[in-house]
């Protein structure tokens, strides 16, 4: 139900040595995103793109047909949720030839492995694209130390 | 996959006129007493540059959707942006003159209203 080719490392799962990478993970990549992502129900609906960069982070979701007043974003420590409902075709169209879209209620849980300043969560919708920008906390952003010499 | 929320790349239609990449949109149809009603989920395209076009009894939709950039790197990525192409036989029962296509929060909906002689009609007894 997943995309196979998932490019960030921390995702691919190869059982032999699902040990040792995860102890590489640990070590050499911090992954931005835990494995509940993908367990929560919710079926894959709606789809997620994240990318990150120094300030934050930037989630795009493919959310058609659901207006922004029915989708609940919500932060708890770094774990961000986003939920709703989109309503099934109306109902007084009697027979579905052909039902392909998702309806219902859905919730896609996110763990960031940085913390976020949730002060700062912006969300936009536009066209069924949902834009979600979780700039980092100042205690998350890289920061540049100087090395003096005596 | 039963939310059918997967985008799927097509083949490049026969006339490749456009080098884009396309993905076939999930759709539902469902029948009214008056209309078929397709209703097509294509996030990220603009009303008006999507094409509804009908000919030789077959409906194409064409909904462009220009590529986006990310800031920084993609850490993951649960679908590909690109155009929705999608093309539908329609049986004689349309009346294809009437065809209306509707387009809000990246849901277009189409219209097919039934010809005159496919409607249901009550035969009073007399």
């Amino acid at each position: 139900m997943f995309p196979a080719n998932l490019n960030y490392p921390a995702f691919r799962r190869e059982p032999r040595f699902g040990e040792i990478e995860s102890l590489l993970d640990q070590f050499f990549r911090r992954p931005a995103a835990s494995e509940s992502f993908f367990l929560k129900r919710g079926e894959g609906f709606p789809p997620i793109t994240l990318a990150e960069d120094e300030h934050g982070f930037s989630l795009e979701m493919e959310i058609p047909g659901v207006p922004l007043e029915n989708i609940d974003i919500s932060l708890a420590g770094n774990e961000l949720t986003i939920s709703g409902k989109r309503a099934q075709t109306s109902a007084n169209l009697r027979a579905y030839h052909r039902q392909e879209r998702f309806s219902g209620e859905f919730s896609r849980v996110l763990k960031l492995g940085t913390e976020i300043d949730a002060a700062k969560i912006k969300a936009s919708l536009k066209d069924g694209v949902l834009t979600v920008s979780l700039p980092k906390g100042e205690a998350a952003k890289p920061r540049r130390i100087e090395v003096k010499t005596n | 996959m039963t939310c059918g929320c997967e985008k799927k790349e097509i083949e490049p239609r026969s006339e490749a006129t456009r080098g884009a990449r396309y993905y076939r949109p999930p759709v539902d149809i469902v029948e009214s007493e008056e209309a078929l009603v397709v209703i097509a989920d294509v996030p990220g395209s603009k009303a008006d540059e999507i094409e509804v076009k009908f000919e030789n009894g077959v409906l194409n939709v064409i909904a462009p959707v220009k590529e986006r950039e990310y800031s920084g790197k993609v850490l993951h990525r649960e679908f590909e942006v690109g155009s929705y192409y999608r093309s539908f036989q329609i049986g004689e029962g349309i009346d294809p003159s009437q065809i209306a296509a509707q387009y809000q929060d990246g849901v277009l909906t189409l219209t097919l209203p039934k010809s005159s002689q496919t409607k249901a009609r009550k035969i009073p007894v007399q």
